[in-house]
């Protein structure tokens, strides 16, 4: 076989083994996700110490993640914002003890007097350059991902 | 839990757990777990402001969890039903999965035209990306009602002219159209994904004109905080739902209208 025709194979192939790897990554985020979606819905908000699990969102840009935190009733005061590596962790206590009353036996019998979460982002994350923002028990945390040189 | 009188529309049943009639003319409340929860946190607090009696429920043994609520030592079921005075008001924190809710739309209807109610109102929130800086929140109105479109004008509320409805309220209105009744859905701009008190309150205010009754948000405001608490889990199970609905082509734009 002449070399040019074996380098178009070989460049065919490479690209059929990169589409399959691509297809098969894609594949295993997507059970990833749903199996992670699953297990958000089988844990509890709370917890019996007294620690509640906000609700949070991620926006996504090309260069940074924009989350947002829901922590009513929080003292944004003691609001503590950590990062490590693809991770951000929240801490905050709340104003006041909090109990959900009229709620038989498990959380209502529970006072509520923090809040606590670990984020995991996809990619890492650059903390120096984050910024945290808090408005009315929501907080807004903007961090830059991390530039990743080849 | 008393059973007055049990009927089935395909795959969900509707119990009455008392005889009741509503006065004319009849208004019907949907409320289901949507953008923050606007619906269902507003009409949680117009029963209670209302001292609406919870009169029977809605139930499926094929398209919601096997559910029961217990409130004050009574059993009652998953989709809860109010009334009093001219109200009918449909409640549920539960979702139905997505091809249920045109049969569940077709059940509600069905049951609240022939229990007498002549015009469906339906509030909810309207997502927003940038509500974390609002705080003048715009509402935005969809009637056939002439009467109801002068209150919501009135009241500083805006015509919802062009775009994509996504969610339960999409499928009642589509169902709606079948029936001949005055609607109407109000929509206050609003988080997406967490409880938003602040744009249920800013419905109600308008709720309150249209019915000429009074439903004081004072209240709902001030418990705004506790409420979003206890509101958690409901939104974190509606949201699965919301996505797999493509909530996401509510802020998608329109290439021809």
């Amino acid at each position: 076989m002449p070399e040019e025709e074996f380098r178009k194979i070989l460049k065919k192939w490479r690209e059929i083994a990169r589409g399959v790897d691509e297809y098969i990554e894609e594949e295993f985020k997507k059970i990833e996700r749903e199996v992670r979606e699953l297990k958000a819905m089988m844990e509890p908000s709370w917890t019996s110490n007294g620690t509640l699990k906000p609700l949070y969102s991620i926006r996504e840009t090309p260069d940074s993640y924009i989350i947002y935190v829901d922590i009513p009733q929080a003292d944004e005061g003691s609001l503590n914002v950590g990062f490590q590596k693809n991770k951000v962790i929240i801490q905050a206590k709340l104003k006041k003890e909090v109990r959900l009353t009229g709620w038989t036996g498990r959380g209502g019998e529970t006072t509520f007097t923090q809040y606590e979460e670990t984020i995991t982002l996809p990619t890492p994350i650059n903390p120096e350059k984050a910024k945290v923002r808090a408005k009315k028990g929501i907080i807004e945390i903007r961090v830059p991902k991390k530039s990743i040189t080849p | 839990m008393m059973v007055f009188r049990e009927e089935f529309f395909g795959d969900f049943k509707i119990v009455e757990y008392e005889a009741f009639r509503l006065k004319e003319p009849g208004y019907g409340l949907i409320a289901l777990p949507d953008t923050g929860l606007v619906g269902v946190i507003g009409a949680g607090h117009l029963v209670k402001s209302l001292q609406l009696k919870e009169v029977g429920g809605i139930d499926s043994y094929t398209y919601l969890p096997p559910i029961a609520v217990v409130s004050k030592g009574d059993v009652r079921l998953p989709i809860r039903v109010f009334a009093g005075d001219n109200i009918l008001a449909i409640y549920s924190e539960f979702m139905p999965s997505a091809p249920a809710i045109p049969l569940l739309a077709r059940a509600v209807l069905d049951f609240m035209e022939r229990r007498g109610v002549r015009f469906l109102l339906m509030a909810s929130g309207l997502p927003v990306q940038n509500r974390f800086e609002l705080s003048n929140l715009r509402t935005y109105y969809l009637t056939n009602s002439s009467e109801a479109r002068k209150v919501f004008e009135g009241m500083g509320a805006l015509p919802f002219e062009n775009g994509y409805l996504v969610g339960p309220y999409a499928m009642m209105l589509k169902e709606a159209l079948k029936y001949h009744v005055e609607m109407a859905l109000l929509l206050t701009e609003s988080f997406l994904e967490f409880p938003d008190p602040e744009a249920s309150a800013r419905n109600l205010e308008i709720i309150s004109k249209l019915l000429g009754k009074e439903i004081d948000v004072k209240e709902l405001i001030e418990q705004a905080e506790v409420i979003r608490i206890k509101a958690r889990d409901a939104m974190k199970a509606a949201i699965p739902n919301l996505t797999k609905m493509r909530k996401d082509y509510e802020l998608s734009t329109p290439l021809n209208i």
